[in-house]
């Protein structure tokens, strides 16, 4: 009867002395939470603290390496920076600068904001490679296959011809159905031309 | 002073500073524009505006009264269409001497020109704090605006990783 008693009141303690834990890792995590802003006063923070309409403004007037720059400062920018009208902005200027057109298959109004800036950055970055005086390919994939003697880029950049030693086509698809950059890729635009091909039917 | 007719109109700031302003440049902003529309009558009391202090309106005032008589942005889709364009030309050399200001006052001139719907100084304030924000890391930003980094070490990271490749270049 008497060790039973006890059993239970170890049992009380026990969840006592957890409940405090809990309470004290609570509060521990509450300080860290607010100390900085307390020590920081936060008073001086201004930007951050302006309302959204206000802060979609004026990231709207940043180009954007500035936007995934802001970012990276703090969870309120970061949520504004992934904002349909800063992206949406950034794709009209960025189609109004180029001559280039990025392809949409849908009205630009069907796009999400991820959707859209996932768009403009493969753009922009396939075109730094492009433009660049030393360029570095993103991705690369070694097809092993040493009997192929020329190769040909097909107009429209998506299909790539391999003629092989034993006189045999081979088609690989080299850019995906979904790459929005597919109507940059033009024949004329390959710097140097491996080799010609010629493909009798 | 202008015409005899013009109407002159009273103001009150949250620190019961007041200001006596002629209404067409109060009507710079959209916000007293459509309050005096809706007023028929001559009114004696001052229109009260809790958000703006004496100061900031001051200086808002400052702006109004050199752009008095320039045409108003109407909400229609070819003027909004035109906008767009203009956000890539610069501020003016008048409202870039008006807009040399503490960061502090800065941004109670936005958060104004956001109450009272003043699209065209909006527009100033907001350039102005993007092209503080021109050209620095976000390590700068943060200094430059005492933002806490509220992101968790891990959270950072993972943007980071997101669009290396637009740093490393």
């Amino acid at each position: 009867m008497q060790t039973g008693l006890l059993l239970q009141l170890k049992h009380i303690l026990l969840s006592l002395f957890v409940l405090l834990k809990r309470m004290l890792i609570g509060a521990g995590k509450a300080a860290l939470w607010l100390l900085p802003r307390l020590l920081n006063g936060n008073s001086g923070d201004k930007l951050s603290t302006l309302p959204v309409e206000v802060l979609s403004e004026i990231i709207q007037q940043l180009e954007w390496l500035e936007v995934l720059r802001v970012r990276r400062t703090c969870k309120r920018l970061c949520a504004v920076s992934r904002s349909l009208p800063v992206w949406r902005g950034l794709l009209d200027r960025y189609r109004e600068s180029r001559d280039m057109p990025i392809h949409l298959d849908e009205p630009v109004g069907y796009y999400s904001a991820e959707e859209l800036e996932q768009l403009l950055l493969t753009r922009i970055s396939a075109s730094i490679g492009w433009e660049s005086d030393h360029p570095t390919p993103a991705r690369q994939r070694i097809i092993p296959d040493e009997s192929i003697r020329c190769i040909h880029i097909v107009e429209g950049g998506r299909w790539l011809l391999a003629a092989s030693l034993s006189g045999c086509v081979k088609q690989r698809t080299i850019i995906s159905r979904k790459n929005p950059w597919k109507s940059s890729l033009r024949v004329h635009q390959i710097r140097r031309p491996l080799c010609c091909l010629s493909v009798w039917p | 002073m202008a015409a005899p007719a013009t109407q002159q109109i009273k103001i009150r700031c949250n620190d019961e500073k007041e200001f006596t302003v002629d209404r067409d440049v109060l009507e710079r902003s959209v916000l007293i524009k459509n309050m005096l529309e809706d007023v028929t009558e001559q009114q004696d009391a001052p229109i009260p505006l809790p958000n703006v202090s004496g100061p900031v309106m001051a200086k808002v005032l400052e702006y109004c009264t050199h752009h008095r008589g320039e045409p108003l942005p109407s909400a229609d889709t070819e003027q909004s269409q035109d906008e767009t364009r203009k956000r890539t030309t610069d501020i003016s050399e008048w409202d870039q001497k008006f807009i040399t200001v503490d960061q502090e006052m800065l941004f109670e001139i936005i958060l104004a020109a956001n109450y009272l719907d003043i699209k065209s100084l909006l527009d100033v304030g907001c350039k102005t704090v993007a092209n503080m924000i021109k050209g620095k890391t976000p390590e700068e930003i943060r200094k430059l605006f005492n933002i806490v980094n509220d992101f968790t070490p891990e959270e950072e990271a993972q943007i980071k990783k997101e669009n290396e490749w637009a740093e490393d270049r």
